[in-house]
């Protein structure tokens, strides 16, 4: 009887033990408390979920764009209703401040119950700070809540080769390339072929001409 | 000893003299805009924007990083370089006169050391519209700017703290105004010639 109180007891405290640390770590997924919040109080359903879990496998593996954890939860086509008197919304997201996070942009429209929230943190990691943003997003009939941790430096590195060798006069250029032509230009241009040229140019830039107007 | 002892105080109360009138310009530059949240209750639509500290030094970061060869992204990068904060509220209220003088003159009281100069002030009676611009003189440079959008159904106040190189503002913005133009002038244009 004895060892069987003892035997309880030692089931109670190794679930306690398991518990605990769980529930601690619960409180601070502020992420989880507020997609939770939506799914219980509008009654809605998270969409593409394998891809946003399958993103966010891959990205703990390979930092693409210096992002080294994403969690994402997508609510599309859905009814919020009564969004706009819901202000426990409100308390759950600014709950997120007590957990580190600094607000950088909170909007809200009263009549629609449009809301965006933008909060930021700086976490310190082995190769110096990383940062976090939490981004929520709640529309009449859609919401995003999206978490991501990234590594400013290879975050500002990925940007820069990205970018790099296509400014904006090179993206003004090509968008103009790729204009379609009308066929008065296809005509001019066919007609303005050069004898050597085996083929018909079809696409001739018109030169830009100060005096005519197009 | 006795000298040397005053000549170390002094140095010390020196130090310390130059320190807070460092920190104070920087304090100086961003007002207080706490008093304004309770107007969030009456709101029809709120806009809170706090940018500072590392988000702002990472947002200039991950802008520095942006190729030089684009003209807007160059001044940008000088105008934003020396920033340390921007803070944003605005109040949409959907009936007129629910915030006080007193909540407006909160803000004014802020921007009454002699180190703000008031540099537009704009006033409407007719539609209840006052708008100022004000700018913080840090010797020859700018250091800090607040605009405040006071108008019947909105309160807007705009807080940048830091070198504000308003020169460089007013040409990016110049710019801006021009470019738009000319793709307003562009879209005509081919409206016209698809009507043609």
């Amino acid at each position: 009887m004895k060892s069987n109180k003892a035997f309880s007891f030692a089931i109670v405290l190794v679930i306690a033990a398991l518990v605990a640390p769980t529930q601690n770590a619960f409180a601070k997924d502020d992420f989880g408390k507020i997609v939770h919040h939506i799914e219980s109080n509008y009654h809605v359903h998270r969409q593409h979920r394998w891809v946003m879990g399958l993103a966010g496998f891959t990205v703990k593996f390979w930092h693409i764009g210096g992002v080294k954890n994403l969690k994402g939860a997508i609510f599309e086509n859905q009814r919020f209703v009564n969004a706009a008197s819901d202000t426990r919304f409100d308390e759950v997201v600014r709950a997120a401040m007590d957990s580190g996070w600094q607000p950088m942009v909170q909007s809200w429209d009263r009549h629609s119950g449009e809301r965006t929230y933008i909060y930021a943190q700086d976490v310190s990691s082995k190769k110096g700070k990383d940062l976090k943003l939490l981004v929520v997003n709640l529309e009449q009939n859609e919401a995003v809540v999206l978490q991501v941790k990234v590594d400013p430096n290879k975050l500002a590195g990925f940007i820069q080769e990205t970018s790099g060798g296509r400014s904006h006069h090179n993206h003004r250029k090509s968008r103009e390339e790729a204009q379609p032509v009308n066929a008065e230009t296809v005509e001019e241009a066919a007609a303005s072929s050069a004898p050597q040229w085996d083929g018909v140019c079809l696409f001739l830039q018109e030169e830009y001409q100060p005096g005519r107007e197009p | 000893m006795n000298g040397i002892t005053r000549m170390l105080a002094r140095i010390f109360v020196g130090l310390l003299l130059c320190l807070s009138a460092m920190r104070g310009q920087a304090q100086d530059a961003k007002l207080q805009l706490a008093n304004l949240d309770k107007l969030s209750d009456k709101a029809a639509r709120v806009t809170d924007v706090t940018l500072d500290g590392s988000l702002l030094q990472f947002a200039v970061g991950l802008i520095e990083k942006i190729g030089d060869e684009d003209k807007d992204v160059e001044q940008l990068k000088s105008i934003v370089k020396n920033l340390k904060g921007i803070y944003i509220k605005s109040f949409e209220f959907d009936e007129a006169s629910q915030y006080s003088k007193a909540d407006v003159e909160a803000i004014r009281a802020q921007l009454s050391s002699p180190r703000w100069s008031r540099i537009v002030q704009s006033t409407d009676k007719r539609h209840n519209e006052h708008d100022e611009i004000y700018l913080l003189k840090d010797h020859d440079r700018v250091g800090g700017l607040v605009i405040l959008v006071a108008e019947a159904r909105e309160l807007t106040v705009v807080n940048i703290v830091g070198d504000v190189p308003v020169d460089k503002i007013a040409a990016m913005e110049e710019h801006l105004v021009r470019s738009e133009k000319d793709s307003g002038r562009n879209k005509q244009k081919k409206e016209s010639s698809h009507e043609e």
